[in-house]
């Protein structure tokens, strides 16, 4: 792969991704290496922001991230962060900023997802339907006076992030179903959908306690 | 422009679309096994169809129930399906939540439709609250029954007993606002909420805990000693994580929040 594809501004061209970032969107922080399965953080503290650039693959890692961009991220992770003590001690970050090349090239998919973006963070449920469930409602309420004061998010379904023992398929999941993670971002009302009356596709999971569409 | 309008109509007549696909094409295309076929017949149908509104309605249903099939959600790498960052096919589901929307605004203008409550409700894979759940909600006189049966059997699997659950109590938390257009009988809202309280005791984890979250949407004082009780003393625990502690705290906390808040109700 040649070096202009491999300049992370660049890529978002070269991928066609919704986003078109300034230099000033990228925040200069280390990539957590290739293989990582999670990062710790202790819950009821603020989150270390070297734990948010997941932008390291086995193509190439920047030591550049974009997790500024969006106002509502960085609070919104601390806010969870706050509520997590009854999860455990600690709370497992397994993916938030992703560059364009490494959400294509390792995923197979278009550089639109807000990992992208660098408003989106996954939190470990550890193969265990349950931990999404408690984990689910620590994120709802943690975010749920967050959300009225102009901080919007969305949850991934959790049959998108299931985990698929062997011999199985998405096409034939198996029950239960067994989440490696929890998906939450904070993609603005409008930002992406068409029309864009809402941020959620609809069958994300909306904020609480808000005005439902 | 006479001879614009002229071959304009021609087209029309002989089903042409404005992309020059024919119906017999964008049928082609609807039978297709790739998805990415499937997506255009479907923009072509929702925006510029070569045949009357009501045809191409009728097709669109037809091919949300084709995606509602095991069979056509597309196959993943399992080695990227079982990353503990993957977010699924972000492209597909967009396709899928727009068509999901268009049969929904069909619903909406023709409630009377059996073939788009059918396609509906045989959808898969959301959560709640979501746009789709809620709506369900919204419209329980269509509903009501379909999550009855699965809340309660289990048949459709133990994901979807949990989902309906939940979408049982929102559609509860729907007729009881003053605010909203009501489509049951209040009996039939007591009915609901028997059904959610009797899973109480289930022996399935995830059920159990959509019914203690449940009682959270729509629950009342009378129901925050037991819930209370759960948060404080339940022994059940995985790893150190006391699971229905957790939902039940947050639940008790929903209905205190709610009761204490001021009503805007007339």
């Amino acid at each position: 792969m040649s070096r202009r594809y491999t300049e992370p501004i660049a890529e978002y061209s070269y991928y066609n991704s919704d986003l078109k970032p300034l230099c000033s969107a990228f925040t200069p922080v280390p990539a957590v290496p290739a293989g990582t399965p999670a990062k710790y953080e202790a819950t009821g503290t603020t989150v270390n922001i070297s734990d948010l650039n997941w932008a390291a693959s086995t193509y190439f890692d920047y030591n550049w991230a974009i997790i500024w961009l969006n106002p509502n991220f960085i609070p919104g992770i601390n806010s969870i962060l706050q509520n997590a003590g009854q999860f455990g001690s600690q709370l497992g970050i397994t993916s938030a900023y992703r560059n364009p090349g490494k959400e294509v090239l390792e995923y197979g998919g278009k550089a639109w997802s807000r990992h992208v973006w660098g408003d989106a963070v996954d939190l470990a449920t550890f193969r265990d339907d349950s931990k999404w469930k408690a984990l689910l409602s620590i994120v709802q309420t943690s975010l749920a006076s967050y959300a009225t004061n102009g901080g919007p998010y969305c949850i991934e379904p959790e049959v998108w992030s299931t985990f698929y023992p062997k011999n199985t398929s998405r096409a034939n999941p198996p029950d239960p179903l067994l989440p490696t993670h929890l998906h939450v971002d904070w993609e603005p009302p409008g930002s992406q959908n068409n029309p864009p009356t809402q941020a959620c596709l609809s069958k994300w999971i909306l904020p609480t306690g808000q005005p439902q569409p | 422009m006479l001879r614009a309008s002229l071959l304009f109509f021609i087209l029309c007549f002989i089903g042409v679309s404005a992309h020059g696909q024919t119906m017999a094409e964008i049928s082609a295309q609807l039978r297709s096994n790739t998805w990415l076929d499937r997506e255009k017949a479907f923009h072509v149908l929702a925006n510029r169809p070569p045949v009357s509104r009501a045809e191409a309605e009728a097709a669109i249903v037809t091919l949300l129930q084709t995606e509602n099939s095991p069979d056509s959600t597309p196959a993943i790498d399992p080695d990227v399906a079982n990353r503990t960052d993957h977010d699924g096919p972000l492209d597909y589901e967009r396709y899928v939540s727009a068509l999901l929307n268009s049969v929904m605004e069909i619903a909406d203008r023709e409630p009377q439709r059996s073939d788009v409550w059918r396609a509906l409700l045989d959808t898969r894979g959301y959560g709640a609250p979501s746009k789709l759940s809620l709506w369900f909600a919204k419209h329980g006189d269509k509903t009501a029954n379909y999550f009855l049966g699965a809340a309660r059997s289990g048949a459709a699997g133990v994901s979807f007993q949990e989902t309906a659950i939940t979408v049982l109590a929102e559609m509860i938390a729907f007729e009881r606002s003053p605010a909203t257009k009501h489509t049951l009988a209040s009996s039939d809202v007591q009915l609901l909420e028997e059904t959610i309280r009797s899973p109480q005791s289930s022996s399935t984890v995830g059920v159990r805990m959509e019914a203690i979250k449940a009682l959270g949407e729509f629950g009342t004082v009378a129901d925050l000693q037991m819930l209370d009780r759960i948060a404080a003393t339940d022994s059940y625990s995985e790893d150190g994580i006391y699971f229905y502690r957790i939902v039940a705290r947050f639940a008790a906390q929903a209905i205190r929040t709610r009761i204490t808040a001021p009503t805007t109700a007339k």
